[in-house]
C-alpha cells in the first residue's frame, strides 16, 4: 500500500486492514485489533471472519469487489459491546486498492470509530422511539377510554365550571336526541330541567323532542392541569320507567287509602282527583256523573273539580268551566262507550270545539276513563238482605256511573300502561260507589224496621231486645193500668160490614194513640173493642195515676166529639183504672208483645168490665193517688170476680 | 472448536422485542426496560442441531440483532447480505408492527431469496391467550406459504423461543 495513502489513514484516525479475496488478512494497520470481535485472531494470515464475524458470508462480494464488478461495500454502525458495557461502533468500508489496476487479489478494508455520532443518534433514537411508544399507548388507552364512554349504558356529560358541556357519550346522545356538536359548549341547562341539579335526587330533563325524562346524575370533579376550577363529571341514569312505576304504585296505595278512609263519595273525590293529579302529574282534573233532569232524562253532569295549586289564579275559575263545557263531548263519549280515552293535542282534537277556550287556556292534552260499576237500585238491594238472592244475579249489569277527565298543560304521548292502571282505578271507585249505595240503603232498611219495632214494643225494651235480651221480664211495684171498651161494639158488627167497623174501630184508636203518645204513656194492645194503655213503665214515673187519670177523662171527650160527628150512630165508652204491681215483659219467639201479668191487670180489666158506659171506674189503691186533684165520686161497694167485695170510685173531672 | 458459523437477522419494527428475544435465547435474561438498538450488533450462540440424516452437528450461530424499522429510518439491505434465515418480528399489542410484516419478508426475500423465515409473534404475555390463539391463526392464513413456521412468543417468559430458533438453526444451509 502507498504510503501517502497510510499516512492519510493515520491522520483521519482510521485504521486499516489489506485482505486477498479469500478474507485472509495480509496486513494490519496497529490499532485494527481494537475492532475486532476477538482482538487477538485479527492478525496476518488469519480469516478476517474470524475476527469481525460481520464478513461472514460475504465472499461474493469480496470477489466482486476485486474482479472491479463492485467499486465498494459497507456495513454501518456496527457495534462492540465491552463487558463493562461500553458501547464501540465503528464503520467497515471494502474497496480495492485504487493505486493498483483491476483485477486485483488485494482489499482494503477501512475501519472507522463512530462511537460518538452513533452514541449520540443512539439516545436520539432512544428518545424518538419511545416518544413514539408512549403515544401509541396513549392512542390505545385514549380508544380504551372512548371505548368505554360510547358503550356505557349511562349518560355521561363533562361541564366546564359555567356548565358549559364539553363532553358527551354516545349514551347521552341517543338519549337526547341532539347531536355531539349540538350540545358542545352548550349550557347542560338545555338537557336539565330543574334549576339545579342535586347528586343522587332525580332530576327532570327534556329530549330535543321535549320528551319529559327523569335521570339520576351522580357528579364529580375532574381535576385538570390547565384549568384553574375542576371541570364536572355527570354520569345519569334514566330512571324515568322507574319512578313512572314508582308512581303508579304510590297512587293505587294512596286510592286504596283514600277510599278505605272516606265515608262518602263527596269526600273521597277531590282527595281521589288530587292524587291522580299529582301523582301522573296532571294539572287538572274533574268528576262528572249521571244526573236525572226534571224531564226524567239522564244526563252526565259535572259534580267536582281539582286543579293544581299554583296554576295561575283564573286557571282556578276557569276550572269550572273547563269541566262543564270543555269537556262535555269528550266524557259523553266515554260514559256512552265506558271505554278511557287519551287525547294527545286538544288543539287538534273535534271534540274539543271551543277553539277560543283552547287558546285562552293553553291545555294539551286530556285524558278521561269511566267509572265502571254495578246498576242497583233499592229494590234488588232490600231483596238481597231478605231473601239472600246470589249476589252475582244483583251484581251482574256493569255500567258507567261517572266518568273522569284530567287535563294538561304539558302534552303527554299516550301512555297505555298508564290507562290501563287508571281503568282499575275507575274499577275500584265503581266499587266504592255500590258499596256506599248499599250501605245507604241497608241504612235506610235499618231505619225501617226500627220505625217498626218501635210500634210494637217501647223504645228501652227493644233496644234491649236488639242486645239479644231473649227474655225480658221485670217487676214494676207502682203502674196505673187503663182498660177501655167501646159499649156495644159486638151489636154494632152485626149491623154494618166488617171493613166499616175495622175503619171506625181504626179511627177512635188512632185518637187514642195519640193521646198515649201525647201524654207519654206506653199503650200495650188493642184486644178486639178494648185499648189497654198504662202508665209508668217501662220507665218509672211518679205521676203515673195522674196521667191515666188524664187520658181517661180525654178518651171520654174523644167519644163525645166523634158522636157530635157521627150522631146517627152513637158510641159510648166504659173505662176501668186499678192501681198496683205489674210484672211486664216480652216472651216468645215469634209476634213477640210488651205485655203485663198479675194481679192488678186482671182487677184493672174487671173495673172495666164491670162499670158503666160513659164512666171511668177506679179502684181504691187508684183513688188514693188521685183524690187530691180530682173530684171522685164513691160508687160503694161492687162484688168483683174472683176477688170478692171491693169498695170503687167514679173518676168525674180534674179540680180545677 | 465449531468450524460451521451461519448468519442470521432479525428484523421488524422498533420495539417489538428483537434484542430481548436474542437476550432471551443467547442469555436467559429479560430486562422489561427499552434500550433501542443502533446499527448493528452481533451475538454468538453455539448450537447442536440435528439434521434429517439423525447425524448431529455444532453449529456457530452469528445472531444479527438490526436497528428497528422506525419512520424515519429503513433497515439497510446490506445487513442481510450473506444472512442464511431470518426472523421477522411483530409486537402483538401493536397492530401496525404485524402489518409491517410483509415488507420485512419482502426485503428480505429481495437480498436472500433462498433464505428461510420464521415469524415471531412477540409479547403474547400482553394480551389474552384466545386473542394472541387468533392472531396466529390470521397469520397462518396469510404468510404460510412464504415462512418456514410462525410462532406466538415472549421474550418475557420465554415462551417459545429456544424453540423457534432451533427450528430456523435446523433449515439454514
Amino acid at each position: 500500500m502507498n504510503l501517502l495513502f497510510t499516512k492519510m489513514l493515520q491522520a483521519r484516525g482510521s485504521e486499516y486492514l489489506t485482505l486477498n479475496q479469500q478474507g485472509q488478512i495480509i496486513s494490519v494497520s496497529p490499532g485494527a485489533a481494537r475492532f475486532g470481535d476477538i482482538p487477538e485472531q485479527v492478525v496476518v494470515g488469519e480469516d478476517i471472519t474470524r475476527g469481525f464475524p460481520e464478513l461472514l458470508g460475504l465472499e461474493d462480494v469480496l470477489i466482486a469487489i476485486c474482479a472491479g464488478d463492485l467499486p465498494d461495500f459497507s456495513l454501518t454502525a456496527i457495534a462492540r459491546i465491552s463487558a463493562d458495557q461500553v458501547a464501540l461502533y465503528f464503520d467497515i468500508y471494502l474497496f480495492a486498492d485504487p493505486e493498483v489496476k483491476q483485477p486485483v487479489d488485494q482489499l482494503i478494508c477501512l475501519l472507522e470509530d463512530v462511537t460518538e455520532r452513533r452514541a449520540l443518534e443512539q439516545s436520539l433514537v432512544q428518545n424518538s422511539n419511545e416518544t413514539n411508544l408512549l403515544v401509541n399507548q396513549l392512542r390505545i388507552s385514549k380508544n380504551y377510554i372512548d371505548q368505554i364512554l360510547a358503550s356505557m349504558a349511562d349518560v355521561l356529560i363533562v361541564t366546564n365550571p359555567l356548565g358549559q358541556i364539553k363532553t358527551v357519550n354516545q349514551a347521552a346522545i341517543d338519549l337526547f336526541g341532539y347531536t355531539e356538536a349540538e350540545l358542545i359548549n352548550q349550557s347542560i341547562f338545555l338537557l336539565v330541567k330543574d334549576a339545579q341539579i342535586i347528586k343522587g335526587k332525580p332530576s327532570k330533563c327534556q329530549t330535543k323532542t321535549n320528551k319529559m325524562l327523569v335521570i339520576s346524575f351522580s357528579c364529580s370533579t375532574l381535576e385538570t392541569m390547565s384549568e384553574v376550577e375542576p371541570n364536572l363529571i355527570y354520569v345519569g341514569r334514566n330512571i324515568t320507567e322507574l319512578q313512572r312505576q314508582q308512581q303508579r304504585q304510590e297512587l293505587q296505595y294512596a286510592i286504596a287509602e283514600i277510599l278505605t278512609t272516606t265515608n262518602t263519595l263527596n269526600q273521597a273525590i277531590p282527595k281521589v282527583l288530587a292524587a291522580i293529579c299529582h301523582n301522573l302529574e296532571w294539572d287538572l282534573g274533574a268528576l262528572w256523573m249521571p244526573e236525572v233532569t226534571t224531564d226524567e232524562q239522564l244526563e252526565i253532569k259535572l259534580v267536582n273539580t281539582w286543579c293544581k295549586e299554583n296554576s295561575a289564579q283564573d286557571h282556578q275559575t276557569q276550572c269550572s268551566e273547563i269541566g262543564i263545557s270543555y269537556s262535555q263531548r269528550l266524557v259523553e263519549e266515554v260514559w256512552v262507550s265506558g271505554c278511557p280515552d287519551w287525547v294527545i293535542d286538544i288543539e287538534n282534537d273535534p271534540r274539543f270545539f271551543f277553539k277560543s277556550f283552547v287558546d285562552q287556556s293553553h291545555l294539551q292534552s286530556a285524558f278521561s276513563i269511566p267509572i265502571i260499576g254495578s246498576a242497583v237500585d233499592d229494590d234488588l238491594i232490600r231483596e238481597t238482605y231478605e231473601l239472600e238472592v246470589d249476589d252475582e244475579f244483583i251484581y251482574s249489569k256493569q255500567v258507567t256511573l261517572g266518568v273522569m277527565v284530567f287535563f294538561s298543560y304539558k302534552i303527554h304521548p299516550l301512555d297505555v300502561d298508564q290507562l290501563k292502571i287508571m281503568g282499575a282505578i275507575g274499577y275500584q271507585i265503581g266499587q266504592y260507589i255500590n258499596r256506599k249505595q248499599a250501605e245507604l240503603a241497608l241504612h235506610n232498611q235499618q231505619e225501617k224496621t226500627n220505625k217498626l219495632l218501635l210500634n210494637i214494643l217501647p223504645v228501652s225494651i227493644a233496644a234491649r231486645l236488639k242486645e239479644d235480651e231473649t227474655t225480658i221480664a221485670e217487676t214494676f211495684d207502682d203502674v196505673t193500668i187503663l182498660f177501655a171498651d167501646l159499649v156495644g161494639f159486638t151489636q154494632l158488627s152485626a149491623e154494618i160490614s166488617a171493613t166499616a167497623l175495622v175503619e171506625l174501630l181504626n179511627q177512635v184508636f188512632s185518637e187514642f194513640d195519640r193521646l198515649t203518645e201525647f201524654y207519654k204513656l206506653e199503650k200495650i194492645k188493642t184486644i178486639g173493642d178494648c185499648y189497654m194503655v198504662v202508665g209508668g213503665l217501662p220507665q218509672r214515673r211518679e205521676d203515673h195515676a195522674l196521667a191515666i187519670a188524664n187520658i181517661a177523662l180525654d178518651m171520654l171527650g174523644v167519644i163525645n166529639n166523634f158522636n157530635a160527628r157521627h150522631p146517627h150512630r152513637p158510641l159510648s165508652l166504659r173505662i176501668g183504672i186499678n192501681t198496683g204491681t205489674v210484672i211486664a215483659g216480652v216472651i216468645g219467639l215469634r209476634k213477640f208483645i210488651y205485655d203485663l201479668w198479675g194481679d192488678t191487670v186482671n182487677t184493672a180489666s174487671r173495673m172495666e168490665s164491670q162499670g158503666l158506659p160513659d164512666k171511668i171506674q177506679v179502684t181504691e189503691a187508684t183513688y188514693a193517688h188521685l183524690h187530691e186533684h180530682y173530684h171522685l165520686s164513691k160508687r160503694g161497694t161492687v162484688a168483683i170476680k174472683g176477688k170478692g167485695e171491693m169498695v170503687t170510685y167514679f173518676l168525674e173531672a180534674k179540680k180545677s | 472448536m465449531v468450524s460451521i458459523s451461519k448468519k442470521m437477522c432479525l428484523i421488524g419494527d422498533f420495539g417489538v422485542g428483537k434484542t430481548s428475544l436474542i437476550r432471551r435465547f443467547v442469555d436467559g435474561q429479560f430486562s422489561d426496560k427499552y434500550l433501542s438498538t443502533v446499527g448493528v450488533k452481533i451475538s454468538r450462540k453455539n448450537v447442536t442441531v440435528v439434521g434429517q440424516d439423525a447425524v448431529s452437528s455444532d453449529l456457530q450461530l452469528l445472531i444479527w440483532d438490526l436497528e428497528g424499522h422506525t419512520k424515519f429510518k429503513v433497515i439497510a439491505p446490506s445487513y442481510l447480505q450473506g444472512s442464511k434465515g431470518a426472523l421477522v418480528v411483530a409486537d402483538v399489542s401493536r397492530p401496525e408492527t404485524l402489518e409491517r410484516i410483509i415488507e420485512h419478508l419482502d426485503l428480505f426475500f429481495s437480498v436472500s431469496p433462498q433464505g428461510c423465515v420464521i415469524i415471531a409473534l412477540n409479547k403474547i404475555d400482553l394480551i389474552e391467550p384466545e386473542k394472541a390463539i387468533k392472531i396466529l391463526e390470521d397469520s397462518k392464513n396469510i404468510y404460510h406459504d412464504q415462512v418456514l413456521s410462525i410462532y406466538n412468543t415472549s421474550a418475557k417468559t420465554g415462551e417459545e423461543v429456544d424453540r423457534m430458533f432451533e427450528e430456523l438453526s435446523k433449515n439454514m444451509s
